[in-house]
């Protein structure tokens, strides 16, 4: 009889900000903290909203995400409203060629395919480096 | 030694309608024409950029042909548009994209010699993306050069 095997599953934390879904791979994150109770001063910190473009105030204390980042940890602020959910390997496809460079500069690194739509997933280095640079007020 | 019966050269085109201008595009490079469904948004794109159309669970970025080319759009009623409106998948040897269009006519087949260069096409970006012009069943319509479009509409790390 032969044996039969699930599917290998990650981990992904999901937000949606306005129109857009983003993931982030459990694997990235550290820490998931209510705002009121984070001590992000020693952190570098950014909203979602800020990094995708999306007008609009956060929902009242709201989570703060910590990525594990090389240098140093960074808060990513997101909205209460965040699910985990486990999705197999397979769900994950890459970016179409067409926009693979600008979403890898904008901090993105593959597309996941959820409940009939794709999620952005986040690039854990990436977006720490941006959230590091906006957060020196970089340009 | 070429037979006798051997047909003229010809091009297979697919007409459409993009805004208020009429275009064709050489059949070689379509994939499939597609209803419009509902676009996956994605941050910070221009817009020429509609988003992401799920085709058979494969995410393709969708541009929207009369935005980009600036032809503006037709004043038809909203909601014949909207029946209408259709993606046409195309793809090159390295990009897959949908182009939104406000109508697709079919298939034309046009002998190579009524594919003339560009004179008296005009408007916006057009004629600079314009590779032909050939004198169809509608009237005067844009041959696109497909390549130079997705070259000049993807998406580089410093787009807005």
């Amino acid at each position: 009889m032969m044996a039969t095997f699930a599917e290998p599953e990650r981990m992904y934390a999901l937000v949606e900000v306005g129109p857009h879904c983003v993931a982030f791979c459990v694997d990235d994150v550290q820490i998931v903290e209510d705002a009121a109770d984070a001590s992000t001063s020693a952190r570098a910190c950014l909203t979602l909203h800020q990094m995708l473009g999306v007008p609009g105030p956060l929902n009242p204390n709201p989570r703060v995400l910590v990525l594990a980042s090389p240098s140093m940890p960074v808060s990513v602020h997101v909205g209460r409203d965040m699910r985990f959910v486990a999705l197999p390997d397979a769900a994950r496809c890459p970016l179409p060629s067409f926009l693979a460079d600008w979403a890898r500069a904008h901090g993105w690194s593959a597309l996941l395919r959820y409940a009939g739509t794709f999620a952005l997933l986040a690039d854990r280095q990436r977006l720490a480096a941006m959230v590091v640079a906006a957060d020196r007020g970089a340009p | 030694m070429p037979e006798a019966s051997e047909p003229a050269r010809s091009t297979l085109l697919l007409a459409l309608r993009a805004g208020s201008v009429h275009l064709a595009l050489t059949a070689q490079m379509v994939e499939e024409v597609c209803e419009e469904s509902e676009f996956v948004a994605l941050p910070r794109m221009p817009a020429h950029v509609c988003g992401l159309m799920s085709v058979r669970g494969e995410p393709v970025p969708v541009v929207d042909l009369a935005r980009f080319l600036e032809v503006g759009q037709d004043a038809c009623d909203p909601r014949e548009e909207a029946r209408t409106r259709r993606v046409v998948v195309i793809h090159d040897e390295t990009y897959r994209v949908g182009f939104l269009c406000q109508r697709v006519f079919g298939l034309l087949r046009l002998p190579a010699e009524r594919m003339l260069r560009p004179e008296l096409i005009q408007g916006g970006r057009l004629r600079r993306f314009t590779q032909a012009e050939v004198d169809g069943p509608r009237g005067l319509a844009a041959v696109l050069d497909v390549p130079a479009v997705l070259d000049a509409a993807r998406l580089r790390p410093a787009s807005p």
